[in-house]
């Protein structure tokens, strides 16, 4: 849209903020959770007990905080008892969800859907479609938690951007933990062990995000990748291959740094293109694995045990105990110390320079969070009007309301009376069917709209 | 031979582009689904299937001749090209094959042996319509259950005509590069790897051979085949991508209308990031007559050359391309689109399949 | 309000003559849109505010690319009018408001619309009448997704025999014939009347048909008191990871547009109609494919699915909470969407299933309703009864 365009480059600045009148609020042991996110504000913390809730949580405002109470080993413990849906989703910017022990949901565990900013931590979330599922975010942290028993993936950050995934612990996961379509992502310190397939980093055809890149993985302990592959046949996750530490497939600019990887049955490290996978291809992806930069990894015990498809290539080749193999046609990526990692496939590789190395690296979090375009005070009150009132009302001739000039006669001079109206109008006239109330739009909106109809809105 | 080059061309591409690395039908045991893994089930299934695609019966030599020629060449139509390869392949029983090339001279059966190679690329592009009849993920046990038993069909058929051939092998260079494009298009589905692996390897042989003694017979085909294996292989399992290159280019001198060798050798260069050749080559390819292609393969192979363009940022000819394949479309319409259903839960199509073209990035 | 407009409307839609310097059209862009310096007219809804990248799944995202281009007003206006208007089709007596009618959601209440007469009654169409909102946003037109823009859409009833039965020839002549129309289309485009300019202004009208504020969108812009607590859960159970509908119903579209394989039934006639494989023979993937549908102002539209084989949302529910392909026709070779196919059906609750039936009536906004003209330039009534 040409005005979004031009709205959006004038002015930008950060959402955070603004959480002037922040309160704790406490949930005790057991009560109804949503009802104390129904009634927060942002800015607020909501302090849950520990116990247990048979519930899912919801949360569609900004900027709240919702932290699990641990004492020990009792937690606040989300139980969806097989029954329930999702543990918690928010939609909303700069959520934290913080130290809840989640367990026995039909589908994810905990989900963001759209919101910025986001920060999942310390939380323990036990067998679910995807345990922790970030969409469609930007700017977030992952850190602390422990997932266990996803069909898909343990920790699964979709189609976002500048994503840290610090010091979890994932097993017993199809995928432990999963950068998909995502951009900017740094994974350290993690423990992953007991999965199908440890770490995999993918590009997948077909979703509106169409690239994946600048991923870190370094500092992670990444073992024993090798239990059956239990998602469902019909998923694209029941095609991931068994016994793998780390699975690099279509993304670029990748770095594999420092990790220790080892007893992963098939091979410690694949990169590979799009099509490995027998997945339909997708004209604005670029299929292949380019830049993977692999350096100062301890490997030990890999590939000692190979199965499947990849098991059975490797094999064809007379090779195993792989800690790296490198298919298909990706270019410009290296391997440190290439004498001491058991490698196929990287005969084009050249060797890391040094300098390469993403050691320092401390985030890849954008400092002082993302940003939104921010509008000027007229455009607010114009675009609103004419996204809202235009509906109901016209400037000069009555259709479900009245009329915008016999408005603007009846509050001349009293802007505060015309937003105190429309916050909660009430029924004027019987031939006018009754107003919603507009106090969503918020004070500053409202302000605008005010203005713009008083001061700025002619024939 | 008038016929056969060209057909088997769809055959090839798909066959290297997924030989070793794409997911055999089987590969769906181990998962939740344990009727897939039932024998009993299995076989019960595919004996169903067996009884439901069975053919009508034609019996004579014309007859099923005639009926080959009808439908062999329907690439849209898995069912009734079938029927017309098996029709061919039943009509070769009766067709006796000089083993001497001199004697068949003699005897002027050069034609016999035309039409047994023509008849086996049939079942060889068959393979082809199968591969592409399966999906990308498990899609139920009635497909799959047809599928295989089509699949078994069609390797028995060829594998008779390829009986009958094997002694004039030696002599006739045609017949070794159809022997090889056998092996690597019946092994694509439906074949353990150790097996595939083997006829893989077998067929590199032959076309080497081929190459050396004939490089211009079928027009390329054997440079075809092997450019797109040794391109699609790793290294560490022989393959060449710069050897796969020129013996692509050679494919395309030698037969510089073929659109599949177009596919195979744009896609060959992006892989060796050699874009400006590619962009020049996929220029050539909209010079090309489409009425030199089965009309299947022309707006098969306009799709994908239309996807490279835009994965090489060359909106206007991905433009071009689909303008070309919908005219095609719409002067047949029993082709197939190949439009996809939405796979992964968000939409976002192919920009083929219903986008404002102009709209392609 | 509403209904008595158009109450009155039918009351004086009694044939007015047609003078031509009476007819003026319209100079002000529709409720909710702009006019920018080229004269054309942009849409604005509260979700141009956000930044999120479209079709994210939460409730503050950008609306996805408007693909019907913009129009200048008096070409929205002409379109209206041409919509109500029977000159369009051969026998005079039948406009796309026909079938799209405002006082049934711009549909027609019926399993299957009816077309032509032939004989002594109307010929009932294998088909649903789709609603129109928010249609400029929409890649393909269609339950078989066959147009892919809605200029094109726009002529295919026009010419089919068994719809409006009209032929190029028979469109511009009656256009042209009439003074008024040749004014009009002049204002318009600065043109005479000719079949593409009447897919034109249909598709700047039907472009123009938005809703974009119900309940539902007050609660997704912060208005938490919008939605009941019963609808709330009821979205919760939508954009949930169980029964996913939003995955292909998304927000704020309510639709992905996609053509779908869900494995629906064969309709009361005993008819399993291939939908977009019927376009493509043997094309496993879309056999039974139909486009997704958008879910705004779905309780305006029942009976629900392509040819109306479910009376209620409840209905519908229940289908999709149930197994996969479970409805489906006996022997259709159906590709069933994964989403449908891999949880098995999600076996939501019964409370979850009548909640997500509460929810879906936030979805209604009709506000934006175009007016029925009083009268038309043809001198026919607006909306002739079928």
């Amino acid at each position: 849209m040409t005005t979004k365009l031009a709205l959006s480059s004038i002015l930008c600045t950060t959402i955070l903020g603004s959480a002037a009148y922040a309160a704790d609020i406490t949930v005790p042991s057991g009560d109804e959770i949503q009802k104390y996110v129904d009634q927060a504000q942002p800015g607020d913390t909501i302090l849950v007990e520990p116990g247990v809730y048979k519930q899912s949580v919801y949360i569609d405002k900004p900027n709240i905080t919702i932290r699990g109470l641990r004492d020990g080993d009792n937690w606040a413990v989300m139980d969806g008892e097989l029954i329930r849906n999702d543990g918690i989703i928010t939609s909303g910017h700069s959520s934290t969800i913080d130290g809840f022990f989640v367990k026995a949901y039909k589908g994810n565990g905990i989900m963001t859907q759209g919101a910025n900013n986001f920060t999942i931590s310390n939380n323990y979330v036990e067998g679910a479609f995807y345990g922790i599922f970030p969409q469609y975010g930007i700017n977030g942290l992952i850190t602390g938690n422990t997932v266990s028993g996803a069909e898909d993936a343990g920790v699964y950050v979709g189609m976002s951007d500048n994503v840290d995934v610090f010091e979890n612990i994932a097993f017993g996961n199809v995928m432990g933990l999963e950068f998909e379509n995502t951009r900017n992502g740094l994974m350290a310190n993690n423990h992953v062990y007991g999965n199908s397939a440890g770490i995999t980093l993918t590009l997948i055809p077909g979703l509106p995000v169409k690239d994946a890149n600048n991923l870190v993985i370094r500092d992670n302990l990444i073992e024993d990748n090798n239990i059956e592959n239990f998602a469902p046949a019909s998923s694209i996750a029941s095609q991931v291959p068994r016994g793998i530490g780390i699975g690099i497939v279509g993304p670029d600019k990748t770095t594999i740094e420092n990790n220790e990887i080892k007893n992963n049955g098939t091979a410690g490290i694949l990169v590979a293109d799009q099509t490995l996978f027998g997945m339909s291809t997708d004209p604005k992806n670029d299929p292949y694995s380019d830049e993977a930069i692999i350096m100062a990894n301890t490997f030990s015990g890999n590939g000692e045990d190979m199965t499947g498809i990849l098991g059975d290539l490797i094999k064809q080749a007379g090779a195993s105990g792989l800690d790296v193999v490198a298919l298909g046609k990706g270019r410009g990526s290296c391997l440190a110390n290439p004498d001491e990692v058991a490698s196929l496939g990287t005969d084009r590789w050249e060797t890391c320079d040094p300098s390469l190395s993403a050691a320092e690296m401390k985030t890849a979090m954008i400092p002082g969070g993302a940003e939104e375009p921010v509008y000027t005070a007229e455009q607010k009150g114009r675009l609103t009007y004419l996204a809202v009132c235009t509906g109901c009302h016209t400037y000069d001739s009555v259709l479900h309301g009245p009329s915008m000039q016999s408005i603007q006669a009846l509050y001349k001079d009293n802007a505060d009376g015309m937003i105190e109206y429309i916050s909660e109008p009430v029924r004027k006239r019987e031939d006018f069917p009754e107003m919603p109330p507009q106090a969503y739009l918020g004070e500053e909106n409202l302000n605008a709209i005010a203005d713009y109809i008083l001061n700025e809105l002619g024939g | 031979m008038s016929r056969s080059p060209r057909h088997l061309k769809g055959t090839l591409l798909s066959t290297a582009l997924t030989c070793l690395i794409s997911l055999p039908a089987f590969a769906q045991t181990g998962s939740v689904l344990s009727d897939l893994e039932n024998p009993e089930f299995l076989a019960k299934k595919r004996a169903e299937a067996a009884e439901f695609i069975k053919c009508d019966p034609i019996d004579g030599f014309d007859a099923r001749m005639a009926a080959y020629e009808a439908g062999a060449t329907a690439k849209w139509d898995r069912a009734s090209m079938g029927c017309a390869v098996q029709a061919g392949s039943q009509a070769l029983d009766e067709m006796s094959l000089p083993t001497n090339l001199i004697w068949a001279f003699v005897t002027f059966r050069v034609d016999n042996i035309e039409k047994h190679l023509e008849v086996l690329g049939a079942n060889l592009e068959y393979f082809d319509v199968l591969a592409n009849s399966y999906a990308d993920h498990y899609e139920g046990i009635e497909k799959s259950s047809e599928l295989y038993v089509r699949w078994q069909d069609t390797r028995a058929q060829s594998e008779a005509i390829l009986a009958k051939i094997d002694p004039i092998i030696p002599k006739v260079t045609e017949a070794r590069i159809l022997r090889a494009a056998y092996n690597l298009a019946s092994t694509v589905k439906e074949t353990p790897p150790e097996e595939a692996n083997a006829a893989m390897k077998s067929a590199i042989e032959d076309l080497e051979i081929a190459i050396a003694e004939k490089p211009e017979a079928l027009d390329g085909l054997s440079q075809l085949m092997l450019g797109q294996v040794l391109v699609a292989l790793p290294p560490f399992l022989g393959g060449d991508a710069l050897r796969g290159i020129e013996l692509l280019e050679q494919a395309n001198e030698l037969n510089p209308n073929d659109l599949t060798v177009h596919r195979a050798l744009v896609e060959a260069y992006m892989g060796e990031r050699e874009d400006e050749k590619a962009i020049a080559l996929l220029q050539a390819a909209l010079e090309v007559d489409p009425a030199l292609e089965n009309g299947q393969d022309y707006v098969d192979d306009t799709k994908h050359l239309g996807g490279l363009a835009l994965r090489l940022d060359q909106g206007d000819m991905a433009t071009q391309f689909n303008d070309k394949r919908n005219e095609r479309l719409a002067s047949n319409p029993e082709l197939l689109t190949r439009k996809a259903i939405a796979s992964f839960g968000h939409g976002e199509e192919n920009p083929f399949t219903g986008k404002d073209s102009s709209d392609l990035n | 309000m509403r209904t008595k407009i158009l109450a009155l409307t039918l009351l004086g839609g009694i044939a007015f003559p047609a003078v031509s310097d009476a007819w003026q059209l319209s100079d002000s862009c529709p409720a909710s849109h702009q006019k920018l310096a080229d004269g054309t007219c942009e849409l604005v809804t509260l979700y141009d505010f956000y930044a999120s990248p479209d079709q994210h799944g939460g409730v503050q995202a950008e609306l996805p690319e408007l693909l019907s281009g913009r129009f200048t007003p008096q070409q929205i206006d002409l379109g209206r009018i041409l919509f109500f208007d029977p000159i369009l089709s051969a026998e005079k007596d039948m406009s796309c408001a026909s079938c799209h009618q405002p006082e049934r959601g711009l549909s027609d209440g019926r399993k299957r619309s009816l077309g032509a007469t032939t004989g002594a009654a109307r010929t009932e169409l294998p088909r649903s009448t789709p609603s129109l909102w928010n249609v400029g946003f929409q890649p393909r037109f269609m339950w078989d997704g066959r147009a892919e823009t809605l200029e094109e859409q726009a002529l295919l009833p026009l010419f089919s025999e068994v719809e409006m039965g009209n032929t190029k020839e028979g469109v511009e002549t009656a256009l042209l014939d009439n003074p008024a129309y040749v004014q009009l289309f002049d204002d318009a485009f600065e043109a005479p009347p000719s079949v593409e300019r009447v897919g034109t202004a249909l598709a700047a009208f039907q472009a123009s048909l938005v809703s974009f504020n119900s309940r539902y969108d007050r609660y997704a812009h912060g208005d938490a008191s919008a939605l009941s607590p019963q609808e709330v859960l009821g979205m919760n159970a939508f954009r949930g990871f169980v029964g996913r509908c939003s995955q292909c119903h998304i927000p704020p579209l309510f639709t992905d547009s996609e053509l779908s394989v869900v494995g629906a039934p064969e309709n009361d006639l005993g008819h399993a109609d291939l939908g977009a494989g019927a376009l493509n023979t043997d094309e496993p993937a879309l056999l039974g494919a139909f486009k997704v549908p958008t879910l705004r102002n779905i309780t305006r539209t029942a009976p629900y699915f392509h040819s109306g084989q479910f009376e209620t949302l409840d209905e519908v529910v229940d289908f999709y909470n149930n197994d996969r392909g479970h409805m489906a026709p006996e022997g259709q070779d159906l590709k069933i969407h994964w989403h449908v196919h891999m949880t098995k059906g999600p076996q939501l609750s019964k409370e979850d299933m009548v909640n997500i039936v509460a929810f879906l009536s936030a979805l209604e906004d009709e506000t934006l309703m175009p007016t029925v003209p009083e009268k038309l330039p043809s001198g026919l009534t607006p909306v002739p009864g079928l």
